[in-house]
């Protein structure tokens, strides 16, 4: 029998990207479920843990628009704080813009297992295996 | 009386009679003649041939009045004599009398010494004839003469002095005109140099001086008086070579400036100085005035003459009067110049800032938009290539005919092309038959691969679209006259903006045109527009005013753009310039173009700000300066 498939929340706002993401996810055998706002992105985690189908690992961009639909830098980081209140285990990976990795090292301290510096999707599929494997599932 | 007594009485009545008539033109010549000068070189010649004399001289009083002394032909007068009674001529101006002297054996003329006197004695008039005497009427004629020659020359001598009084005056008056004429010139030019070269011009078309120049103490050296301003080619000779004078007692000019005192400088006379600038061959005299302001000296005010002795101590006070107003003139032509340099290194650190910010924004910005594009490109070749694999490897199994079709030769060359360019191609099939159809078929899904081919595209035209936003400032301007109420109604137009967004467009009339690039100044309204139009999103009230109309600072028109939105707060008012905000969308959206938008308007030497206020609304004020037409 197969391994269940790696359960993926993926919850970026611009959809060209989010939709690449997800493929490059689907490709290297993740299941992926994708959100393009954190609302949208909370309510599909809510629902797979009360279907008890958790999600193995959030990827989470950090400049989104918040939960009033304001433009936030910070924004991603409030959907951290709320998936890790729920899920103190989940692992997280916050997407970061070039300049502001230290927005993505707070994310760190605020629970985040690790940053991905946005610009080629390449590495990101290595770093999801690497935090699933050392304290993930 | 016998005849012949008769005949020469005759002759002798003939002869006064004649002598009167030739005194009386004479004279007459004589008073018309207003320069002393003149008189004293004529009259010589006049007298003695209308009157047939032999020698004629004439003396003039010394200034001790003790001493006369004869004018000799050159002009110049001659040894002096005491008026004493050791001589003919001294006698007769002491006795104020006529002195005959008959021919003797000593000389074969008669002299005749008259004295020239009018209101008090002036000098006398020296005749000698070759006759034995002179008869008593002809000395009484000469008297005559001699009487109207004093006059003469008491109406030269006055008129010479009033002459030279009036000429005190005038010049006087001249110097005080030519200071206010030169102050009305220069008060209303701002522009440092523009300004001191026009000093030096004027000045010496209004004094016709020779040359004048100004010097200014250079403000890093403060040992140094560089020349700023020189009229005449000698000036521009003199400032292409970056001339200068050390300020010390050296040069009349840096003498000047030390002391903070007029100072001048003639080669005749006492202290006479030596004028050896080559550039300035005809220089006698120059003057140097300081330039000061308050306590502070700003430099000096050299002019030159070819006269010599050209200035005088007094002189001195009518050409410093124009001197302080000019120092006042420069002063604030300076400072405004210093101003004007602070505002600019002002503009541009802010300026460099907002690009330096957008710049490097854009750049991740644009890094970020590209993020998609290899995964894309990857999975595009992965499928392809398993396209071709797949239906290669069916060919393979397929019938013999079936495989000399051409499109099966044509897929056989393709997967052939594919082993060469792509090693390990053929992995991409390998194990596919094993599994299940559902979890095969997005492999081979066209939608898969047409949806990669559209973000790659949807990801390049982003980028461009920015290049459009960030070239804006950058890319060559062209000016032209503009009207601003039909660019702004054609932007507002061409926007085509949601109807549920109620536009005021509002244009004071006779609104004067400004100058600049269209395109450039379409993007910034554009842009304005734009902004205005996203922050009043989800607000219940969207309205966006456009107003245009003369600004309240003089000879510039505002444009304010005012919505409806949810305004800007405080704390980012400073930052919406510099922030290259909103990095999703296809357009940049909000914010990006505003550092372009400040960059275009400055360029055109105008002002954009803006004022808002959270959950109201915000303006953007834009100034421009009004085309003077």
């Amino acid at each position: 029998m197969a391994d269940k498939a790696i359960q993926v929340l993926l919850v970026d706002d611009e959809k060209p990207v989010l939709r690449s993401m997800e493929k490059t996810f689907l490709r290297a055998g993740f299941d992926v479920e994708t959100a393009a706002d954190i609302t949208e992105g909370l309510a599909l985690f809510n629902q797979a843990m009360k279907e008890q189908r958790p999600f193995d690992i959030a990827v989470l961009d950090l400049n989104m628009p918040n939960f009033d639909g304001v433009e936030s830098p910070d924004a991603g980081l409030d959907l951290l704080k709320k998936l890790i209140e729920v899920k103190p285990d989940l692992p997280v990976i916050v997407l970061t813009a070039f300049d502001t990795v230290s927005k993505a090292k707070a994310a760190i301290s605020a629970g985040a297992r690790d940053y991905f510096v946005k610009g080629r999707e390449e590495g990101l599929v290595e770093l999801v295996n690497k935090t699933l494997a050392t304290g993930g599932k | 009386m016998d005849v012949s007594t008769r005949a020469g009485s005759l002759e002798r009545t003939r002869q006064p009679a004649h002598l009167l008539e030739a005194v009386a033109r004479t004279g007459l010549r004589l008073t018309v003649i207003r320069s002393r000068r003149r008189l004293l070189a004529d009259c010589v010649d006049l007298i003695r041939s209308s009157l047939g004399l032999d020698s004629v001289i004439v003396y003039l009083l010394d200034d001790d009045k003790q001493r006369i002394a004869p004018q000799l032909a050159e002009g110049e007068p001659g040894e002096s004599v005491l008026i004493d009674d050791q001589s003919a001529v001294g006698r007769a101006v002491q006795q104020q009398t006529a002195i005959h002297t008959p021919a003797s054996a000593d000389s074969t003329r008669a002299e005749l010494a008259l004295p020239l006197t009018f209101e008090n004695p002036l000098g006398a008039l020296v005749l000698g004839a070759k006759q034995t005497t002179f008869a008593p009427d002809e000395i009484a004629a000469y008297q005559i003469l001699a009487d109207q020659l004093a006059i003469a020359l008491y109406n030269a001598q006055r008129y010479t002095r009033d002459a030279q009084v009036l000429a005190s005056a005038e010049r006087r008056a001249m110097l005080l005109e030519a200071a206010t004429q030169v102050g009305r010139d220069v008060t209303s030019i701002l522009e440092l140099d523009t300004l001191l070269e026009r000093i030096v011009d004027t000045i010496c078309l209004a004094y016709g001086f020779y040359y004048a120049a100004v010097f200014l103490v250079d403000t890093k050296m403060q040992r140094w008086a560089v020349l700023r301003a020189g009229y005449g080619k000698a000036g521009r000779k003199m400032l292409e070579s970056g001339h200068l004078l050390e300020i010390n007692d050296s040069s009349i000019v840096g003498w000047c400036i030390n002391h903070q005192q007029a100072r001048i400088a003639l080669d005749v006379g006492k202290d006479t100085v030596r004028f050896n600038n080559p550039l300035l061959p005809l220089t006698r005299s120059e003057m140097a005035l300081p330039l000061i302001v308050g306590h502070n000296v700003l430099g000096a005010l050299s002019v030159q003459s070819a006269q010599e002795a050209a200035f005088e101590e007094k002189d001195i006070n009518t050409l410093q009067v124009m001197a302080d107003q000019l120092a006042i003139v420069i002063n604030n032509a300076q400072l405004l110049s210093n101003l004007r340099e602070t505002h600019r290194e002002l503009l541009r650190t802010k300026t460099f800032e907002a690009i330096a910010t957008a710049t490097g924004e854009a750049i991740h910005w644009v890094g970020n938009k590209a993020a998609p594009i290899p995964a894309c490109v990857s999975r595009t070749r992965e499928d392809m290539a398993r396209l071709i694999y797949l239906a290669d490897a069916i060919l393979r199994r397929s019938p013999e005919e079936l495989r000399q079709h051409l499109f099966a030769q044509m897929i056989a060359d393709a997967a052939e092309t594919l082993d060469e360019k792509m090693p390990a191609g053929r992995e991409l099939i390998a194990g596919l038959e094993e599994r299940p159809f559902k979890s095969v078929r997005r492999l081979l899904s066209m939608e898969s691969i047409l949806e990669d081919l559209d973000i790659i595209n949807l990801s390049a035209q982003t980028i461009l679209n920015i290049k459009e936003d960030l070239i804006g400032p950058a890319r060559e301007s062209q000016r032209r006259r503009i009207h601003l109420d039909e660019l702004l109604k054609n932007v507002v137009t061409s926007m085509a903006i949601s109807p549920e967004v109620h536009i005021e467009q509002k244009y004071a009339p006779a609104l004067p045109n400004v100058a600049g690039d269209p395109r450039q100044l379409e993007n910034v309204f554009g842009n304005l527009f734009k902004n205005a139009v996203e922050a009043m999103a989800g607000r219940p009230k969207k309205r966006l005013a456009i107003e245009a109309a003369l600004s309240k600072t003089e000879g510039f028109v505002e444009v304010r753009v005012t919505d409806t939105g949810c305004g800007i707060p405080k704390s980012d008012l400073d930052r919406i310039w510099i922030s290259f905000y909103t990095t999703k969308g296809d357009r940049g959206g909000t914010g990006l173009g505003l550092s372009a938008c400040m960059q275009i308007v400055s360029q055109m030497e105008g002002k954009i700000e803006v004022e808002s206020q959270v959950n109201v609304g915000t303006t953007f004020i834009v100034s421009l300066p009004a085309l003077a037409e």
